[in-house]
């Protein structure tokens, strides 16, 4: 969809594409039995924006294009979210998104099988190494492509992605832009009442990254954001502090780290379906 | 005439790299004579990583997933145990051409202590599938891994030394035997098949022949270069033609190159007597030359001599 015709009309495409893919993910993870619910909401309007925001460059009938931009879910037990958005992309069929775990296509953690996936994640730590390669070999390369790689900020914790972030910054990846999932929980509480993060945006700009912040739910925002990151030439990588929450549109699951993972029964279902205003036959 | 096994290694990646554009090196702050030729020459090519090796690891395989064929150089626990999810999830279940050189087996940083000892990162690294292992014993094959990584471009974990090393004569090998995963040094006269691997294995063909000068027989001299996997269908037949197999390596027993022999020994319903010498110690703080450290645990020639003297029938 092109937004530069009409931004205002598009941002409500862009409204009704995520709360469709919370749908999916919903529907996915109420076939599988259970699911990493929490942290895939928290990440949805981030995914649409990048995937239908005419951020990253794809082609999802040649998803190894040499020239593609590249996005990697560090935080890979959001999967679910971002398969959501390959299937609405139409790298595979939607249908798979019925079975998830289920022994066909689509696991609880990306990989590489799956069209449209990057890299295998679900160990925590290792995106921001890998995207720092990919940056590394565009910019060796001389090309325009960009890598994104999306973490959790529970993620943070591990000390191999502050081996990336000094290496991205020393070799200037301005084509590399890390994004932080910063909901604030973890699977058993808060990430400052348990490990403390902040001041998180210091300990980034200390490490030589450009760091922005942003309404992880708020389109326009992060519309606007994008632009500026994809427009860089030269200079500090980037880093995306996403204030998010866990859960996001759903309001049992908002804020409540009981929801990282989890089951979720036929009553709850329909409680939330009816808060994600389903009613069109073609959400169901 | 001997020769400087990392300068056999890295001369020959040189000569590789000024053809083929996709070769780059990563060093986790390690050097050598012969790299800094390739850093020299090739600077865009070459990225000192600091001490940082899960960084290298998952940087070699970003690379790596752009296009690159991706060596990355340390000490051998460092890049092993250290990254071994790492070279796991990111490496090796992508099938991505990233070639790990590891300097160090055994007691080579021989005064360093447990911290810097190679005796257990190929029984490490031999657990993840997909990744081939490659023990370098002379100047001759560390050469030819360097060709095999590059040609293949898939995983590879390559041991190489830092001491000077001569070539073996290979006349008893075979053409063949780069693909078979191990050399035979020694035809042998009797039925017993002594299996090592490394730089040891000029220990083990000196006593060999020593003992041969003893007792009038010689047991068969196998070096294994390709530890993982194991080529199953050549070296099973050297296993059931033989009667007794002797394992030493400088290495762990319990986990390392007598655990996997004794594995395929089993899965044959091999019948014969298998003995191992290696390193039974848990954690060995001694610091001592690597030959001091070796003659305590009869790793050294004599050492082996008196195993083949007490085993080889």
């Amino acid at each position: 969809m092109s937004l530069e015709t009409s931004k205002s009309g598009s941002f409500t495409e862009l409204e009704e594409k995520a709360r469709q893919i919370r749908v999916d993910i919903l529907n996915s993870i109420h076939s599988a039995g259970k699911g990493h619910i929490g942290g895939a909401y928290s990440i949805v309007e981030i995914l649409v924006s990048l995937y239908h925001g005419g951020v990253l460059k794809y082609d999802p009938s040649n998803p190894q294009w040499e020239l593609r931009d590249r996005f990697i879910l560090s935080k890979g037990h959001a999967g679910i979210a971002l398969y959501a958005i390959l299937a609405d992309l139409g790298y595979f069929p939607k249908e798979e998104l019925n079975f998830l775990n289920q022994g066909r296509l689509l696991g609880e953690h990306p990989d590489p099988r799956i069209p449209g996936i990057e890299v295998l994640s679900g160990s925590l730590g290792h995106g921001l190494s890998i995207g720092s390669g990919m940056a590394l070999a565009d910019k060796m390369a001389r090309n325009f492509c960009k890598t994104f790689v999306l973490m959790g900020d529970g993620e943070c914790y591990e000390g191999s992605v502050w081996e990336a972030s000094m290496f991205a910054a020393h070799h200037k990846l301005h084509n590399l832009c890390g994004i932080v999932d910063r909901n604030g929980l973890i699977t058993h509480g808060y990430t400052e009442s348990i490990n403390r993060l902040e001041p998180f945006k210091d300990k980034w700009q200390a490490f030589g990254w450009e760091v922005f912040e942003v309404d992880a739910h708020d389109l326009m925002a992060l519309y606007d954001l994008w632009r500026v990151i994809i427009a860089k030439e030269y200079g500090a990588p980037s880093m995306v502090i996403a204030n998010s929450i866990k859960g996001k549109g759903v309001s049992f699951m908002e804020n409540n780290f009981n929801w990282h993972h989890g089951g979720i029964d036929d009553e709850k279902f329909a409680i939330a379906m009816s808060e994600l205003r389903v009613s069109k036959e073609t959400d169901l | 005439m001997k020769i400087d096994m990392r300068d056999a290694f890295f001369n020959k990646l040189v000569d590789l790299a000024r053809l083929d554009k996709r070769i780059m090196v990563l060093s986790a702050d390690h050097s050598a004579f012969a790299l800094k030729k390739f850093e020299e020459e090739m600077p865009e090519r070459y990225i000192n990583m600091g001490i940082a090796e899960q960084n290298m690891v998952g940087v070699a395989a970003g690379l790596a997933a752009s296009g690159k064929i991706v060596f990355v150089y340390g000490i051998s626990p460092f890049v092993s145990l250290r990254v071994l999810e790492q070279l796991t999830i990111d490496v090796a279940a992508m099938q991505l051409p990233v070639n790990v050189i590891s300097v160090g087996a055994g007691f080579t940083y021989s005064t360093d202590g447990p911290t810097h000892q190679g005796l257990q990162d190929v029984s490490a690294v031999a657990t993840i599938p997909g990744m081939t292992i490659l023990n370098s014993s002379d100047p001759i094959n560390t050469c030819a891994f360097v060709e095999m990584a590059v040609s293949s471009k898939k995983p590879h974990y390559i041991r190489i030394e830092k001491e000077k090393l001569s070539s073996f004569d290979r006349t008893s090998a075979g053409d063949d035997y780069l693909a078979r995963g191990y050399s035979i040094l020694e035809s042998g006269t009797n039925k017993c098949l002594v299996i090592t691997t490394g730089s040891i294995s000029h220990d083990v063909l000196a006593a060999a022949r020593e003992y041969k000068a003893i007792s009038g027989s010689m047991p068969r001299i196998l070096d294994l270069h390709q530890i993982s996997p194991l080529n199953e269908r050549y070296l099973g037949s050297e296993i059931d033609l033989s009667k007794v197999i002797l394992t030493i390596e400088e290495s762990y027993v319990a986990s390392g190159l007598s655990r996997m022999i004794a594995q395929l020994c089993i899965s044959r319903k091999w019948k014969g007597d298998l003995v191992s010498s290696g390193i039974s110690e848990n954690y060995i703080f001694m610091g001592a030359s690597r030959e001091e450290l070796k003659a305590i645990h009869n790793l050294d020639r004599s050492g082996v001599l008196e195993f083949l003297k007490q085993n080889c029938k």
